[in-house]
């Protein structure tokens, strides 16, 4: 009888019912959309190595499949299923609650302030996640051909020649524009993406909040050139067969 | 020195019976506005003519008529309170639009707003969330000392800013996923740059924001659609610091909702 007096909550109570919240889903958005920038961003270092030449690009690329990258691999993969799920399965249950939200449409529609990348946050982020799928159907699993061997390697050394395959899949131009247009969405989604971020994490200041608008843009502007650089370099001869 | 003049206004309003009507726009012919009119009184004088011809008048919500009571709820032209800045319906004078100029007026769409008559909708929703945090209880007796309870001036003005708050709803309204984020905001603002606001403050944010799922509104898409159309101008800065409760109330274990309350 005693203990009914005073309310003792679990912490496990409110923290589950924080994250099945609305407010718990744009929290899991925020967190797992910028822990996917953070990875984006070594992915398109590691990506720019390419203008080092042939020979380190495929080091790197072979360090990151040899046995001591191991650990770092497959971290690296289970960190991007549970960041990458989680986003779209919370962007997925938001945009339902919000269409349900309205039942009903407006007939005519002004908007004030809501810019057209936030307005859109839903489609660029199916366009990248089919982006993604394609992408990886052509660069890891290999659907469309793979990597070339390199000319004279004597396996058990792994003879995967990715330079070739990158600077091949962009010598044919439709690839090339299709990973051009596939970042300028990114970097779009991410222009409203990094400032909704911090301010759904409650990050919100007079001074600060004009400059993390201008930080979003930044940021997504850094990300899409990085990777654009590569087709691009490709397509201007800078990179070039070997 | 009279700048008046008089228009003549092409209406499309939304015209539904009850709330399991389908609806849809009628279009009116409304000549003889003043310009010096607001815009309900435009709709007065259309009614008038409509009882004149036996119709039925264009059912709207309104009460005060002075911008603080927050009744005069509709779109028009697609945006809540209409293309000014910082006013309400009722407020808006018919200066603001030109001679021969078309004019759709739309209900407030929301689900958790469904609507009653023509342009009235049940915004209960609100009051629900009121209900569910909005609040202090304070035990009244005497009256205690002005200045007993210090507080500066840089939080009373915060404090102010999102009681400004007059719950018509049009930040829910002009949202494109119709979320309540800003009225909630507003209320948790108010209370939390205040001493006497902070006794209940975790409870309140995590009541309010469960109340605000069960309503049905949508979550803030961070587009700050409902600070430019708020007619009290009340800022997304508020949303912040809602969230900043609500992370707090939840990470420091001391958010004591009702639920958990059931449950022991
Ligand atoms: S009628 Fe009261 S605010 Fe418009």
């Amino acid at each position: 009888m005693q203990a009914a007096a005073t309310p003792t909550p679990s912490a496990g109570g409110h923290v589950w019912r924080f994250l099945t919240s609305s407010l718990g889903a744009k929290v899991t958005m925020a967190l797992t959309g910028l822990g996917f920038y953070a990875w984006l961003c070594l992915h398109m270092i590691g990506n720019l190595e390419i203008f080092h030449g042939a020979h380190f690009f495929n080091g790197y690329a072979h360090f990151l499949h040899s046995n001591e990258a191991k650990p770092l691999l497959w971290g690296s993969r289970v960190y991007l299923v549970v960041v990458v799920g989680l986003h779209i399965l919370s962007g997925v249950r938001l945009w339902w609650l919000n269409r349900q939200a309205r039942a009903v449409g407006y007939r005519v529609r002004r908007w004030r302030a809501a810019s057209l990348a936030s307005r859109t946050m839903i489609w660029t982020g199916v366009a990248v996640a089919v982006f993604v799928f394609f992408h990886l159907a052509h660069f890891t699993w290999g659907w469309f051909g793979g990597a070339p061997a390199i000319a004279g390697c004597v396996p058990p050394a792994d003879c995967k020649d990715a330079y070739a395959m990158v600077h091949q899949a962009f010598t044919n131009g439709w690839v090339a524009a299709g990973y051009i247009v596939a970042m300028g969405l990114i970097g779009f989604h991410l222009w409203h993406a990094v400032w909704s971020a911090l301010q759904t994490l409650g990050l919100n200041g007079p001074k600060w909040t004009p400059f993390a608008k201008k930080l979003g843009l930044a940021l997504g502007v850094l990300l899409a050139v990085g990777f654009v650089l590569v087709p691009v370099g490709v397509l201007a001869n800078f990179i070039v067969a070997h | 020195m009279s700048t008046q003049a008089n228009l003549h206004l092409k209406l499309h309003v939304w015209r539904q019976k009850n709330a399991s009507d389908r609806g849809g726009f009628v279009e009116y012919d409304v000549p003889g506005v003043s310009s010096d009119m607001s815009f309900l009184e435009m709709f007065d004088v259309l009614n008038e003519r409509l009882i004149e011809k036996g119709e039925e008048p264009v059912a709207f919500d309104h009460d005060c008529r002075e911008g603080i009571c927050g009744m005069c709820s509709m779109v028009i032209n697609g945006q809540p309170h209409g293309p000014k800045r910082g006013v309400t319906t009722c407020q808006l004078h018919m200066r603001t639009f030109h001679d021969g100029q078309e004019i759709w007026v739309e209900p407030f769409r929301s689900s958790a707003f469904p609507v009653v008559k023509d342009l009235v909708v049940d915004r209960g929703a609100l009051d629900r969330m009121v209900q569910a945090g909005g609040f202090v209880s304070v035990r009244t007796g005497g009256a205690p000392d002005a200045n007993a309870t210090p507080i500066s001036k840089v939080e009373a003005d915060l404090s102010m800013d999102a009681a400004a708050c007059i719950g018509c709803g049009a930040c829910v309204a002009s949202c494109k996923n119709g979320s309540a984020a800003l009225f909630l905001g507003a209320q948790v603002s108010k209370y939390k740059h205040l001493p006497q606001g902070l006794t209940e403050r975790h409870e309140r944010v995590a009541n309010m924001m469960a109340q605000a799922d069960l309503e049905g509104f949508g979550a803030c898409g961070n587009q700050a659609e409902c600070e430019a159309v708020c007619p009290k101008e009340i800022p997304i800065r508020v949303i912040a610091e809602m969230y900043r409760e609500y992370l707090r109330s939840t990470f420091t274990g001391r958010a004591i909702g009702k639920q958990d309350r059931k449950r022991t």
